[in-house]
């Protein structure tokens, strides 16, 4: 007993003053003693993996408020990220008119694609079997925003032409997901909008409760529907668009009246309205009308006030709104790019500042069929029938193939117009949804305070 | 400043002033050797270095590596763009990770402390980038022990944590 006692006591002894007993007086400096600047100095330095920043901040509470106070993640990303630096890895799907679907049937495959995820067993934590899953259905990736995702109910049985059958156009069932957390939050279709086609269902920020980052407890879904009627011996479309809010107070479902659009009238057929993309607060879909070559147009669906409206482009930009030929992105400076492959060329179209809209210049260009010669696998025939065909496309880059009998998929980097066959992405025929990271959320798990 | 910096060395140092620690020890450098402090640098500027520079919050023991680390590295600025000092750089680079690699950690600690105050950015950085190497890789626990760090959360809150950021505590 008096043995372990004394052994005790050493021991204590010797955490405070070890053998350099001279160099270090009894109340030893620790980091402690250092000032939250420099503190924050400290931590800053932590990246790339923000793993390592999420431990350090689960330290001590001292920790923690640094970590958290304002300004400071700001600069751990400035500091350790690259050009998209909020974006920890893509959602990849594969579009089944391109390509055969991903094995085992995933309808999504997570691809990280920052340093931030160092460390991290990117297909333990990001994958998401933790969905409600059943032999007829599966759930598609519709959007991402933060770190949350939106996906929808599709019935496993697919039209195996590749192309998508009608019923994949019906409002469903929906769900919201964090993939990190694994929690999600189902999202029933509403019984007045069963029969309604869905063009584009959408994740928004939360409400107009005070900032913050998107959660499950803070978001928005934002849905585009179009019913259809008979006027006048003939199927009309009138497009719709419904709000879904979370939260217990004054969530659920609600149909916006600026939401109806009863003066555009649409085609009936459910394939020529296709998703061509969003920028500026709007979403942004190509209407390719068979009936009349001239009468194609683009409908607009203004995600604040959920109008819609229709509007067409100069005739030097359009020839058809079809998504394989046409996109719309904002650009890494965030206005409206549009996208479009006219004879094999990949231009991109800016508009000139201008009151009511400027002027549509072509800002870039690259000649795919020069561009592309040398890459492997590449054929001089890929691009003699046909103009290539645009896969996917976002901020930072467009997936594209040519139009033959076999999916041959490169990227152009849009800042650089540089085509890259060899690339993680090159592999996925599909959109890839991008994926950030909950961090500010992460560091004030377990105890809200500031 | 680097240009200065450089003549004083190849004069012979010019002049030499006098560096008093917080227990009474006095250091005699070169002002050339000096001026990596910016504080000291400033005091220079200012013709207030007559009478030596005290400097209450550093201990002796501590100013002196302070002093080594400074010598080392005087010569630094003289090197720029000079290729013949190559090796030289690399003998810096590894007397630097020697020195910081040694420390224990109430030495590391004053030692940015002391580098805070005299405003040496190039050692404040290099003790700030050890600290943060040596939280790399660890676990909020090891953090904790590695730097005799009180863990205040409750055992709810720690709960919580784990759970909601389990991705981050995945090893």
């Amino acid at each position: 007993m008096a043995r372990r006692r004394g052994r005790r006591a050493d021991k204590a002894n010797c955490c405070r003053a070890p053998r350099k007993a001279k160099v270090v007086p009894a109340a030893a400096t620790s980091v402690d003693d250092v000032p939250d600047h420099l503190l924050e100095d400290i931590l800053l330095r932590l990246g790339p993996s923000s793993a390592c920043l999420v431990r350090a901040a689960y330290a001590c509470k001292r920790w923690r408020r640094v970590v958290t106070a304002a300004g400071f993640l700001d600069a751990f990303r400035a500091l350790h990220g690259a050009h998209h630096h909020r974006v920890a890895g893509y959602y990849h799907t594969v579009d089944a008119y391109y390509a055969p679907a991903l094995p085992g049937g995933e309808s999504s495959v997570f691809v990280p694609s920052s340093p931030s995820l160092a460390g991290v067993d990117a297909r333990r934590w990001f994958s998401l079997d933790f969905l409600p899953a059943s032999d007829d259905f599966s759930w598609e990736l519709a959007d991402s925003r933060g770190g949350l995702l939106l996906l929808s109910k599709k019935r496993r049985t697919r039209a195996r032409s590749g192309y998508a059958a009608e019923g994949d156009f019906f409002f469903t069932d929906l769900i919201v997901c964090e993939p990190l957390t694994r929690r999600y939050q189902g999202i029933l279709c509403p019984a007045d909008f069963t029969g309604y086609r869905c063009i584009g269902v959408f994740l928004l920020d939360g409400g107009d409760d005070g900032g913050g980052d998107i959660s499950l407890s803070n978001f928005r879904v934002l849905c585009a529907l179009y019913d259809l009627y008979w006027l006048n011996n003939r199927h009309i479309g009138v497009q719709s668009a419904c709000v879904f809010s979370s939260g217990s107070h004054g969530g659920g479902w609600r149909l916006p009246k600026s939401a109806v659009a009863d003066d555009i009238q649409l085609t009936a057929r459910f394939n020529a309205i296709s998703f061509v993309g969003r920028a500026g607060g709007c979403f942004y879909w190509g209407i390719d009308d068979d009936d009349d070559e001239d009468d194609g147009a683009m409908l607009v669906l203004d995600e604040t006030t959920t109008e819609f409206s229709l509007v067409t482009f100069p005739d030097s930009i359009r020839e058809n709104y079809h998504m394989t030929t046409f996109r719309i992105i904002a650009g890494g400076d965030g206005a409206m790019r549009v996208l479009r492959v006219i004879g094999n060329d990949l231009k991109v179209f800016t508009q000139l500042a201008g009151s009511g809209g400027g002027e549509w210049v072509l800002e870039k260009l690259v000649r795919l069929p020069e561009a592309t010669r040398g890459l492997p696998g590449h054929e001089e025939r890929y691009f003699e029938q046909n103009e290539a065909m645009i896969v996917a496309a976002d901020a930072a880059y467009v997936l594209l193939t040519p139009s033959v009998e076999k999916t041959w998929l490169f990227s152009v980097e849009l800042e650089t117009m540089t085509v890259e066959r060899h690339h993680e992405r090159n592999k996925y025929a599909g959109v890839a949804y991008p994926y950030e990271l909950p961090l500010l959320r992460a560091l004030h798990a377990g105890g809200r305070y500031r | 400043m680097a240009a200065a910096a450089a003549e004083a060395t190849i004069d012979g140092g010019g002049k030499m002033i006098i560096l008093i620690s917080a227990d009474g020890k006095r250091f005699e450098v070169t002002e050339a050797v000096a001026s990596q402090s910016q504080l000291i640098s400033n005091m220079i500027e200012d013709d207030c270095t007559e009478n030596g520079v005290r400097l209450p919050n550093v201990d002796g023991d501590i100013l002196t590596m302070v002093v080594d680390y400074c010598n080392m590295h005087a010569g630094d600025a003289a090197a720029d763009g000079d290729t013949t000092k190559a090796s030289s750089t690399e003998e810096l680079k590894k007397f630097d990770a020697e020195l910081v690699q040694a420390l224990e950690n109430p030495v590391l600690f004053k030692l940015i402390l002391a580098a805070n105050f005299l405003n040496i950015k190039s050692l404040l950085d290099m003790t700030c980038q050890r600290v943060a190497d040596m939280m790399s890789g660890k676990t909020p626990e090891q953090m904790r022990e590695t730097f005799s760090i009180e863990n205040d959360f409750t055992p709810e809150e720690e709960a919580a944590i784990r759970q909601e950021n389990a991705w981050a505590f995945d090893d």
